[in-house]
């Protein structure tokens, strides 16, 4: 999808073409003649094969950089900032680059790529690879592998990119939240041998990073944690006010015994119905594709003959059932790696940490709808129609008789 | 007492609405509007404070000679408050609350058990409120001090109502309200009002209005209250219009505020203060209640608070208030009163609560009153609570808002 990626004046120096997003390799497409290839007929046979060592790391993932290998070096900074869902409706977040979603990283295999992650908000933040082999200390979990990076400070991290393949990356910070209010972002990591790209040969390909917003819930759990987060930064600033910082007022304890110990002397913990009353869902009311609903989602072109490959990402926190009208497709990957055989379907499940590659054919010139078959994920506030749809649009429909002009509805 | 968690029930009660009405107004909604969509479901509110205490005092203390006079079961001041709300379509806020409170035993006997002292249409937008109908009266909520009950002491903590006979105290807390305020940053408020102060004891012109006035306040960014050394501060003019015969008119400058004295979200103290000067009454002597509110008088309400929220455990509450009161025309007359109050937290908005109140009169009070010192012990729970359904409009003045760029969401 048509990502306006914002990401650091070093990455794009270093990365050339690569770092770019991928809307700007679809457009490219229309300069070029689409595959002669004949479409019910792969390039070359299907490579991919089951290995039962396939989830070996290719590279030790503890391994530091030589002298001589290249390091792509990305700025992220994250700070509170507002996003547009659909006109009229704007709401803050968490974003990446003042993006949402963040912006779309993508290497090569075995790559090294290093973030330096800038922290201008008021709370507290990490990121996740999510999918990456990666060392432990760079996993991005707060307290598991690495103290939350505060207001103001800077953590690098450092990590070979592998498996190659869709991936994303998030927040780690209170998930629940961080992910959900706008820390999450693409990550590509791009095979050195590509049996996708040569059993479907294409040119454009599409990134699809699927959310879902409760718009009453970030409102509320932003001010609660902006109100703790500033409340800390105040305390910081006095040696009065910072001996009264510690774990209990976070939440953290150093072990299990620990916080049984404080329960046991009193401590109150917040999940406690005494705390909680009855436990508040999340109901989400936007669902996005690529930070956008329906009607402002970004359509995927394509040309009759042409194969394009679709990255769905889950980087939400429902399942949805992405259905292509008109069409059959083949499901090419999952979390990544390649399938050990493509599997021809018009509807793919969707789970939140998942990602599934796709190749759809130009076989059937029109304009065609492409949604999540999970209808409540197809309204904006409630109202239908809305939410996680967007269009397959041949360019050349008109040459095969298509003349039905795109109309944009809303519920009225 | 106000919640140890700092959100006092006047806050919850801010919110507004009453879908239970939705039968009564829709004729007249239909009436005024073609265009409302039936499927749009406001956030409905509700929120309310029970308080509930054993009162002991001397033998008459309550009223009355005999058994008995010395000892109550109060349980005045416990309210509820249903609201609804929404967003309009130019980024505002409408909204309407409606509840009643309880008055005290001796109202009560006169069947006025209830009193309602919310009925409120209110409108906002970012730089701008306007509201109208019955609720706080703009002096009584400018400072809140953290007495058991808003009507504790209440003779030093507020501006008194010159036109209520003195049987139900709630008469100086509400009133039939109409106003604009303005704000710049959400921070800096001026409020520009007009009033028609419930008029129990006749007195005044006749007219809707009774009373006009002006404030400006100062308050902080919520939630960061504990950690800021000035919470608020204001000051505010109110001028009363009564008859010749009933002493003249009264006008009223007051100011306050309140700031940390120890800055700290888990032993945090405060000062609080109100003080009040009223002129231009004619009233010389104090025969009954209504000439102690009318005549002029200098009010000095002062309260010095300590509440402990260690994080992860219940908290509790200390606060003496003291309050001073002088009557500038009438020779010797004067009071002063204290309340120590203690609350300790159970759960989230439930506190048992204890306090001692001592007030002493002097010169024509005491004819009034009936006695020149009375005290009285009160022990009980106070219980406080507040939800909200189809969750769809924030707070104005959230910390996100007010840190950040203005959303109405």
């Amino acid at each position: 999808m048509n990502t306006d990626s914002k990401i650091g004046r070093r990455q794009l120096l270093r990365l050339g073409g690569l770092g770019i997003g991928t809307g700007l390799l679809g457009r490219a497409f229309g300069q070029h003649p689409p595959s002669q290839q004949p479409l019910d007929t792969p390039a070359v046979p299907w490579k991919a094969n089951f290995d039962p060592k396939g989830t070996t790391p290719a590279y030790p993932p503890r391994d530091k950089p030589k002298k001589g290998e290249t390091i792509h070096e990305f700025e992220i900074e994250v700070t509170i900032g507002t996003h547009e869902i659909v006109p009229g409706v704007e709401t803050h977040m968490f974003l990446f680059n003042n993006s949402y979603p963040g912006p779309e990283i993508r290497v090569n295999e075995g790559d090294w790529v290093q973030v330096n992650l800038k922290n201008s908000s008021p709370e507290f933040h990490t990121i996740h690879w999510h999918g990456i082999a990666l060392a432990n200390e760079m996993d991005g979990v707060p307290l598991g592998t690495q103290w939350p990076v505060g207001p103001k400070q800077e953590f690098r991290y450092l990590w070979r990119a592998q498996p190659a393949g869709t991936h994303f990356y998030h927040c780690h910070v209170m998930t629940t939240l961080h992910q959900q209010a706008g820390l999450v972002g693409s990550l590509i990591i791009e095979p050195k041998e590509d049996v996708v790209r040569k059993a479907f040969p294409y040119h454009r390909e599409y990134t699809m990073l699927l959310s879902e917003l409760d718009t009453n819930f970030v409102r509320d759990m932003m001010n609660e944690m902006v109100t703790m987060s500033v409340q800390m930064e105040a305390m910081n600033h006095s040696a009065n006010l910072m001996r009264e910082m510690n774990g209990r007022m976070m939440g953290w304890f150093a072990s299990k015994e620990t916080l049984v110990k404080a329960v046991k002397n009193g401590y109150v913990p917040p999940y406690l119905s005494a705390r909680t009353g009855t436990a508040m869902p999340i109901t989400p009311n936007y669902f996005m594709i690529n930070g956008k609903s329906y009607p402002m989602t970004e359509p995927l072109m394509i040309r009759h003959g042409e194969n394009i490959r679709v990255r769905l990402i889950g980087g939400g926190m429902m399942p949805h059932f992405i259905h292509l009208h008109g069409h059959d497709f083949w499901h090419v990957c999952q979390d990544g790696a390649p399938l050990a055989s493509p599997v021809r379907m018009n509807t793919i499940a969707v789970s939140p940490g998942t990602t599934s590659d796709i190749i759809i054919q130009g076989t059937n010139p029109g304009n065609w709808h492409f949604h999540t078959h999970s209808d409540l994920a197809t309204t904006n506030n409630g109202q239908h129609p809305g939410g996680m749809m967007t269009m397959l649009m041949y360019e050349d429909a008109k040459e095969y008789g298509v003349t039905f002009p795109e109309i944009i509805a809303i519920s009225s | 007492m106000h919640d140890l968690l700092e959100t006092t029930f006047r806050q919850r009660l801010a919110v507004v609405g009453l879908l239970l009405c939705a039968g009564a107004i829709a004729p007249a909604q239909a009436t005024h509007s073609d265009q409302r969509d039936t499927s749009l479901q406001p956030q409905i509110e509700f929120a309310g404070e029970a308080a509930s205490t054993l009162d002991l005092g001397r033998r008459g203390t309550f009223g009355g000679h005999g058994f008995g006079t010395g000892s109550r079961i109060n349980l005045s001041d416990s309210g509820l408050v249903f609201g609804a709300s929404q967003r309009l379509y130019r980024n505002e806020i409408g909204s309407f609350s409606f509840g009643g409170i309880t008055t005290d035993e001796s109202s009560a006997g006169g069947g006025r058990d209830i009193f309602m002292h919310q009925a409120l249409l209110d409108y906002q937008r970012l730089n701008l409120e306007v509201f109208l109908g019955r609720t706080d009266t703009p002096t009584s909520r400018f400072i809140e001090f953290p007495t058991l009950r808003g009507d504790d002491l209440i003779e030093y903590r507020t501006v008194l109502n010159p036109f209520s006979n003195g049987e139900t105290i709630e008469e100086h807390r509400y009133s039939n309200v109409a106003a604009v305020e303005f704000n710049q940053g959400l921070k800096y408020f001026e409020n520009v009002h007009a009033q028609h102060l419930i008029d129990s004891a006749g007195g005044d012109t006749g007219s809707g209005i009774n009373s006009v006035g002006t404030s400006f306040q100062f308050q902080n960014v919520p939630t960061l209250e504990a950690l800021q050394r000035v919470v608020t501060y204001g000051v505010g003019f109110e001028h009363r219009d009564i008859q010749k015969s009933a002493g003249g008119n009264s006008d009223v400058i007051y100011g306050g505020g309140v700031v940390n004295l120890n800055r700290s979200l888990v032993n945090r103290t405060d000062l609080r203060l109100f003080a009040a000067r009223s002129f231009g009454s004619d009233v010389n002597s104090l025969t009954n209640l209504t000439d102690t509110f009318r005549s002029d008088a200098t009010s000095v309400a002062l309260s010095l608070r300590n509440l402990r929220t260690p994080f992860g455990q219940p908290g509790h509450q200390l606060a003496l208030t003291l309050g001073y009161r002088n009557y500038e025309k009438v020779k010797g007359a004067s009071s002063y009163g204290a309340a120590l109050s203690y609350s300790q937290n159970l759960g989230d908005g439930f506190d048992v609560v204890a306090q001692i109140v001592h007030e002493h009169r002097n010169g024509q009070l005491v004819d009034v009153f009936g006695r020149k010192d009375s005290t009285t012990l009160q022990l009980g729970f106070v219980y406080n609570f507040g939800s909200v359904l189809n969750k769809s409009v924030g707070p104005r003045r959230s910390p996100v808002n007010l840190l950040h760029k203005y959303i109405p969401n």
